[in-house]
């Protein structure tokens, strides 16, 4: 005889978080492929800061992530949308979910595709330099770092605001082709307007600011992604 | 274990189901009958949770369904559109299905995927139509959910698998009892399966019996025109088919004795419901007979 089982919604996202990382693993290796990619192309985002040969020959460099930054908040965007496409959140219907603990799994997943990021554009970057070293031969001294946790937090939030800002609107595009219009049209006249000054308006200057309205648009927006998602009936076909 | 009341479903002004009622409290395995287009994907969709109820009372497991966790780790609905990720083979679905589905049979999945020729190293993308439906209905019999619906699941399969698998299905029934409801077309191969009948007509539950209720519900009469004819005052008369000089008749079956020179024939279930669920405007014989090209066609 039969007997009708519990689940803890928390160890459903758990698992389906897991599951996930396994099923769209082929986002990490997009990521990492076209990070090398992009390093090795770009030099690792080197320039050059100056030289000298009167005494010593020398060759100050620096390595930026810069390029891969903004290279990361575009894929995070793509990858969002994608995540949210019907092809791809059809296959989530094969194990036992719910559109809300699917929203969840699914920010979840795009956190740890985000720290994934960091980590594979840290990696690429060190890569690219010892591509550079062991091309051109040159003695390598290490001058300075400036790694901060706090770079590396904003670099994380940013690519998870890129990754939900684009789940978020196919989301929107999926609930109400209307209001998805009304969406682009508003993102299109804030970018046409953009100025230094909307920038503070929206994100504040310093780093910490950033972090912490960035947080506050993911958590918003995930907020709304969930009760559209909320009202969806789930569709196979 | 499924409770429902007047339960209604429209798509902006179509309207699917208009007033479906019925009760399932024990294991057994039903079968979901009705002409296409009735409503019997957007039922199974209503019980897994996957759609909502536009008016009317639903309850599986105790619990309202549309999007509802304990009804999914629950409930399995298996369809013809059912996808799964694309880098995942057959053996990683398997093995990851046990996560999800508390009581899944992984050693069992994989026997009968071994028993089907379908190599768990594949992509289920990969697969051929009768592939994935030997596929999802495997994945869907080794989840032993306490429901289980297949939604046309043996589309695309050829008869031997098709026998395969519903042995596969009465198999597992018996060693783990639990509520099956299989929407199929298939009623007659379907018939030494299931033990109930869900006839669905026009939106509403037209007949919710045992499958021996069904066939008793209705007879055929053959003979000669004259003979038959007289005889229908005394029936309820569901239709009737003229074939050059032999006419039959299908009617809801009495007690009454039989007239002399009419034969009595028993029906299967899967005729029963075709006769209850037949269009108004008659049979295709009408048609061809009243057509102006009639003679052409005939």
């Amino acid at each position: 005889m039969t007997s009708i089982v519990k689940v803890s919604t928390a160890r459903n996202i758990y698992e389906q978080v897991k599951w996930k990382c396994k099923a769209y693993s082929s986002m990490f290796s997009t990521v990492l492929i076209l990070y090398i990619l992009l390093t090795l192309l770009s030099g690792g985002g080197s320039g050059s800061l100056g030289m000298g040969r009167s005494f010593v020959s020398y060759r100050e460099q620096y390595y930026t992530l810069d390029s891969l930054f903004i290279f990361t908040v575009l894929t995070m965007f793509i990858f969002g949308w994608l995540l949210a496409s019907k092809s791809i959140s059809r296959d989530n219907f094969s194990i036992v979910t719910t559109s809300y603990t699917e929203a969840i799994s699914s920010a979840l997943f795009l956190v740890v595709l985000c720290i994934f990021t960091l980590v594979a554009a840290i990696s690429t970057l060190w890569i690219s330099i010892l591509v550079d070293i062991l091309r051109t031969g040159d003695l390598f001294i290490f001058h300075s770092m400036e790694y901060s946790l706090l770079t590396f937090i904003s670099f994380t939030v940013c690519s998870l605001l890129a990754a939900s800002i684009g789940y978020f609107i196919h989301v929107v595009f999926d609930f109400s082709k209307i209001v998805f219009a009304l969406l682009c049209v508003g993102m299109f006249l804030l970018i046409r307007q953009y100025t230094i000054e909307l920038w503070g308006i929206l994100f504040g200057g310093s780093a910490f600011q950033i972090i912490g309205r960035s947080t506050i648009y993911i958590i918003l927006l995930w907020l709304l992604i969930v009760l559209m998602r909320q009202r969806r009936e789930v569709t196979r076909t | 274990m499924i409770t429902c009341k007047q339960l209604q479903k429209h798509y902006g002004k179509k309207e699917i189901l208009t007033d479906v009622s019925f009760q399932i409290d024990e294991p057994k395995i039903i079968g979901l009958i009705g002409r296409n287009g009735v409503g019997k994907s957007t039922l199974l969709k209503i019980i897994a949770g996957h759609a909502k109820a536009s008016k009317g009372y639903i309850e599986v497991v105790g619990q309202k369904p549309f999007q509802n966790l304990t009804v999914a780790a629950n409930v399995i609905f298996i369809e013809d559109a059912m996808t799964f990720p694309a880098v995942l083979t057959l053996k990683e679905i398997l093995e990851s299905a046990k996560k999800f589905y508390a009581k899944f049979a992984t050693d069992l999945a994989f026997k009968l995927l071994k028993f089907s020729n379908i190599s768990e190293k594949n992509y289920h993308t990969q697969l051929s139509k009768g592939q994935k439906a030997t596929f999802n209905l495997i994945y869907g019999i080794a989840s032993r959910s306490a429901i289980t619906l297949l939604d046309e699941p043996m589309n695309g399969m050829d008869e031997a698998i098709r026998n395969d698998m519903y042995r596969v299905i009465l198999k597992d029934f018996i060693a783990y009892p639990r509520v099956i409801i299989i929407s199929s077309h298939y009623l007659n191969e379907m018939e030494q399966l299931i033990e109930d009948i869900l006839l669905l007509h026009k939106g509403k539950v037209a007949l919710f019996a045992p499958v021996e209720e069904v066939q008793e519900l209705a007879v055929k009469l053959v003979g000669q025109k004259g003979n038959v004819e007289p005889a229908l005052d005394k029936y309820e008369v569901l239709a009737t088919y003229e074939n050059g000089p032999i006419f039959e008749a299908i009617v809801r079956k009495n007690d009454l004795p039989l007239p002399e020179n009419v034969r009595m024939l028993s029906l299967s279930a899967s005729d029963v419901c075709q006769v209850l669920t037949a269009t108004e405007g008659g049979s295709i014989d009408d048609i061809y007979r009243k057509s102006e090209y009639g003679a052409e066609y005939l």
